[in-house]
Formats: C-alpha cells, sequence, structure tokens
C-alpha cells in the first residue's frame, strides 16, 4: 500500500508549478494577467469563477489552501488508517496550530475572533470551539482535555513571564509530540522521521531565538523545547542557555547538516531583519524535503517531502499574488521564493 | 482717524495727540519685538521640520518591509499578531506658545509589542511606532507653524497698518493742531499787543 501512495505522490507532483509557470506568474504585469497564467495550471478549477478584480489576500490564501488540504485529503485517502491519520495530522495539524495560535492571541487580550479569520480545517478542534471559548483559561481548558499537555503547562510560565510565545511554543511541542507518537505505529518510518527531526529542530531552534530576543530564560521553557529537539538541541542546547542572540548562528554551524543556515542567520541578525529568520528556516526545511525526495523516491519519506512540496508551492503562490498585490517589483517577490 | 481733523485745536488736544502718537509708536515697537520673536520661533520649528522628509523616507521603507512581511506571513497571520497589541492611548491638549494657541499630543501609554511572539512583526511594530512617535511630533509642530504664521499675519497688518496709516494720520493731526494752536497764540499775541497799546493811549 504505501508503494501505491508512493506512485500516487510522484502522480501528483507532475501537476506542481513549473519553473516556466513560475516564471510566468512573476512577470504577469496585472492580477488578471496572473489568474489568466494561473487557469492553465492545476490551479484552474480552483479559481474558476472567482472575481478577480474583488479576491483580497485572505481569499486568495483560502484558495490556494483548499487546493493544498484536496491535495493531502487525496494522498492521505489512499493510505492505510493509521499512516492516513499521521499524513492528515503532519498536513493539517500545523494549520490547526495556527488557528489554535490565533484563538490564543485573541483570547489573552479578551478580543473575540471570527470563523473568517481561521484556516478551513478541523482535525482535531472545530472552529465553533474555538469561537465560542470564553476566555484564555477556558480556551486551555479545552486544549488539555483534547491532549495538549504542554501548552497547559506552560500557562504558569504565561503567567509570570508575561510573554504568550510560551504557551505557542508549547503548542508546537505538542504537535510534534503527537506526530512522534504516531510515527511508532509506522513501519518503515526512518526517512520520515528524519524529516520531523529536521522540522522539529528547526522549530526548536526559531523558538531559542524568540525567547533569546524576548531575554527570557530558556531554562523556564525547557519541558517544551526539550519536546521539541532533537540533533541540533542535543549539540548545542547546553551552550545556546548561556550564548548572545548574536552567537547562535556561529552555535548552528557547528552541527554539519545545519552548517547552511549560518550566513542567513548571521545577515538576518546582524541587519534585524527577522523576516529573514523564518524564511531561512522554511527554506532549509523545503531543501532538506528535495533532497529526501531525490533521494528517497520510493520510500514513504517521499509522501511526507511531497507534502512539504505541496506546501512550498503554497507559500509561493501565496507570496507571488500578495507581492502582486501590494506592488512589489518581480525581482523583490523572487528572493522570498523558494524554489529547488 | 479723519475725524482727529475736526478736534479742537487747542494745547490739550495737542498733547493728547501727542501723547496718543508715543503710545501708537511704543505699541509698533512692541508688536514689532513680537513679531521677530514669533520669526525667530517659526525658523527654529521649520529647522526641526524639515526632518519630516527623511522620517517620510524611513516611512517608505519600513512600508516596503511590511510588504515583504505580508509576502512571507500572510494577511490573516499579520492580522492576528495586530490582535496582542495593546493601542497606544493619546490625548490632544493645547498650550500657549508666546500667547498663540498650539496643539500638543501626549502619550499617556506606549503601545505594547511584548505579546508578538513573531520577530519581524515585532521588530517591525516597535521600528513603526517610534517612526510614528516622531512623526506625531513633527505634525504638531507643523500646526505650531501654522497657528504661529497666522499670529505673525495678523501683527503684521497690524504694524503695517500702523507704520503706514496710524502714525502717519496722527503725525499730521499734530502738526495741523501745531499749525493752529500757533496761529491762535500769534493772533492772541497781536491782540494782547493792541489792547495794550488802546489801554496805553486811554492812559495817556
Amino acid at each position: 500500500m504505501e508503494e501505491y501512495l508512493v506512485v500516487r505522490a510522484h502522480g501528483l507532483k507532475l501537476r506542481f508549478l513549473k519553473p516556466e509557470d513560475y516564471a510566468r506568474l512573476l512577470g504577469a504585469t496585472s492580477i488578471r494577467e496572473f489568474f489568466n497564467i494561473l487557469s492553465s495550471t492545476d490551479y484552474s478549477g480552483s479559481i474558476e469563477g472567482l472575481r478577480w478584480e474583488k479576491i483580497g489576500l485572505e481569499d486568495f490564501f483560502k484558495v490556494v489552501f483548499n487546493k493544498y488540504v484536496e491535495r493531502v485529503e487525496l494522498i492521505s485517502g489512499y493510505a492505510p488508517s493509521e499512516l492516513g491519520r499521521l499524513l492528515r495530522t503532519y498536513a493539517l495539524g500545523r494549520y490547526e496550530l495556527i488557528n489554535l495560535k490565533r484563538a490564543l492571541r485573541a483570547k489573552a487580550l479578551g478580543e473575540r475572533i471570527e470563523i473568517e479569520d481561521l484556516c478551513p480545517v478541523e482535525l482535531h478542534i472545530h472552529l465553533n470551539e474555538l469561537v465560542e471559548a470564553e476566555g484564555l483559561e477556558e480556551l486551555l481548558y479545552m486544549l488539555r482535555s483534547r491532549g495538549y499537555r504542554y501548552a497547559s503547562k506552560m500557562y504558569d510560565v504565561y503567567v509570570t513571564s508575561g510573554f504568550l510565545g510560551t504557551i505557542e511554543c508549547g503548542l508546537e511541542a505538542d504537535y510534534y509530540s503527537s506526530l512522534y507518537e504516531m510515527l511508532k505505529e509506522v513501519a518503515t518510518a526512518e526517512g520520515v522521521r528524519e524529516i520531523l527531526d529536521i522540522e522539529a529542530d528547526l522549530r526548536w531552534l526559531y523558538w531559542c531565538i524568540v525567547f533569546k530576543f524576548k531575554n527570557l530564560k530558556l531554562t523556564r521553557v525547557m519541558t517544551p523545547l526539550r519536546a521539541m529537539g532533537r540533533e541540533l538541541s542535543e549539540r548545542i542546547g547546553p551552550y545556546i542557555e548561556e550564548a548572545y542572540l548574536g552567537d547562535i548562528p556561529a552555535l548552528v554551524a557547528q552541527v554539519v547538516r545545519f552548517r547552511d543556515l549560518e550566513e542567513a542567520l548571521s545577515r538576518a541578525i546582524r541587519e534585524e531583519d527577522y523576516v529573514l529568520i523564518e524564511h531561512a528556516l522554511s527554506s532549509k526545511l523545503y531543501r532538506e524535503a528535495y533532497r529526501v525526495m531525490r533521494r528517497d523516491f520510493v520510500s514513504l519519506a517521499y509522501v511526507f517531502a511531497f507534502i512539504l512540496a505541496c506546501e512550498m508551492e503554497m507559500r509561493n503562490l501565496n507570496a507571488i499574488f500578495t507581492g502582486k498585490k501590494v506592488g512589489l517589483p518581480s525581482s523583490e517577490i523572487q528572493r522570498f521564493l523558494f524554489t529547488y | 482717524m479723519s475725524s482727529l481733523r475736526y478736534l479742537p485745536a487747542t494745547i490739550g488736544t495737542l498733547v493728547k495727540l501727542r501723547e496718543q502718537l508715543q503710545l501708537v509708536r511704543r505699541g509698533k515697537e512692541i508688536l514689532e519685538m513680537r513679531r521677530d520673536q514669533l520669526i525667530r520661533e517659526i525658523y527654529q520649528l521649520l529647522s526641526e521640520i524639515r526632518e519630516r522628509e527623511r522620517l517620510e523616507k524611513e516611512f517608505l521603507r519600513i512600508y516596503d518591509k511590511v510588504k515583504e512581511l505580508y509576502m512571507v506571513m500572510n494577511a490573516d497571520n499579520i492580522r492576528s499578531y495586530a490582535r496582542v497589541v495593546r493601542r497606544p492611548e493619546l490625548r490632544l491638549l493645547y498650550e500657549s506658545l508666546m500667547g498663540v494657541k498650539v496643539p500638543r499630543v501626549d502619550i499617556l501609554s506606549e503601545p505594547d509589542f511584548s505579546q508578538v511572539t513573531d520577530l519581524a512583526v515585532h521588530a517591525l511594530a516597535e521600528e513603526l511606532w517610534k517612526l510614528l512617535y516622531r512623526l506625531i511630533e513633527i505634525t504638531r509642530k507643523e500646526a505650531a507653524v501654522e497657528n504661529l504664521s497666522k499670529e505673525l499675519a495678523y501683527i503684521n497688518r497690524v504694524v503695517n497698518s500702523l507704520e503706514k496709516n496710524i502714525i502717519p494720520q496722527l503725525n499730521e493731526s499734530i502738526h495741523y493742531v501745531e499749525e493752529k494752536v500757533q496761529e491762535e497764540s500769534l493772533s492772541e499775541f497781536v491782540r494782547i499787543k493792541k489792547v495794550r497799546d488802546v489801554v496805553q493811549r486811554r492812559r495817556g
């Protein structure tokens, strides 16, 4: 069954946008032209009937996100139940995570959140439940009852530190822990574990940088960080507590697999251009996914890498559309595209 | 002022007119001093306002960064981060600068970005607030310059009116009354002499 899944992923990958499609989309001189080009790709069905002149940034994201979900549902639909659940949790759980974070932010300041503010994904929690939760405590109580133990544990740290990122970090730790738990049920999981390890390590690094930036002692958030971190955390974890923010890239360079991050991270921290940090980390993840795709092209890891490639395409399309909509030149948009 | 022509040509009137001229001249001097002070103040503010051009360039740079941020993250995410920012509280008051009403903006509380968990959003939001704070200050100075300029234009009109209209008219009236008074005192002198001659002739 796994082989069939891999073959399906190979087949679906043929529907991805090609470099020449990206070049044409980047060269589009208007939103109308952008939609015309998109209508000749796999997205033709998704944009059919859309009024291009009225579509906003949020609407377009929902269009490409629905395509992403469609691809994930298609591939996970062919998988045996356990594997299918793992694939769906991996691909959609991260967007449920985004929803949870958005709900947390709104509830923390006592603001309302609407369903339109959330990604259209309901994996473990209904969107209505997020909207209707009365406050932060009620939301965390609900999360605790659904097994989000790290997020709930971080509430005390949040109260004393006043930084919501502690709970957000806990949520991510819950996400990766649940994936590792589910992975135990899958027989041939080696390549998949590698992808997960890299991703979890990158998120660990991201949160370390955030906590350093916020001057929050890492020892206070050690529980979720420990649950997330893998090779990178094992190798540089003991030193990162004492390190300055500017020293982190050099520390990361000590680990061969992550050495290529050093330059981008150094530049981002030196120039205080923090948008490049998120971009560099995502870039690294997708680069690794493509490496796995080339190496393990007949294993289950290929399917997970395929999911990451789907996500990458979604983000690329969204970036091009947003860039065009806000009037950025193509050269500037291209800087933020992930292409391998 | 044309009514001055119909004043009784007496010494009393002349004294009053001279006092009036002195008062007007003193008033004009004071207004000129105030005008100079206003000009100095306006120049001082104008040199500070020149910073606006640089701030606007800075604003455009940050705006481009925000566009990049929208591209890397997405609009929903950025809106979500915006939710956790405590908005600043501002109070608009008016204060007196050299007797002219100028606006003053008090920052009662600064925005709080501490809950923004994304580094890029946090850094950009802080940068944008620092810039906005300076822009508010510049705008306040621009409004002050506008109000001071209105006052300056008014003082200029008054000084011009005193200089070109009131003072010459007062001078003219004084001159007229002086002539009249001199004429009268001369005729009085002649009359007295004639009366003296008549008295001396009768005695004689």
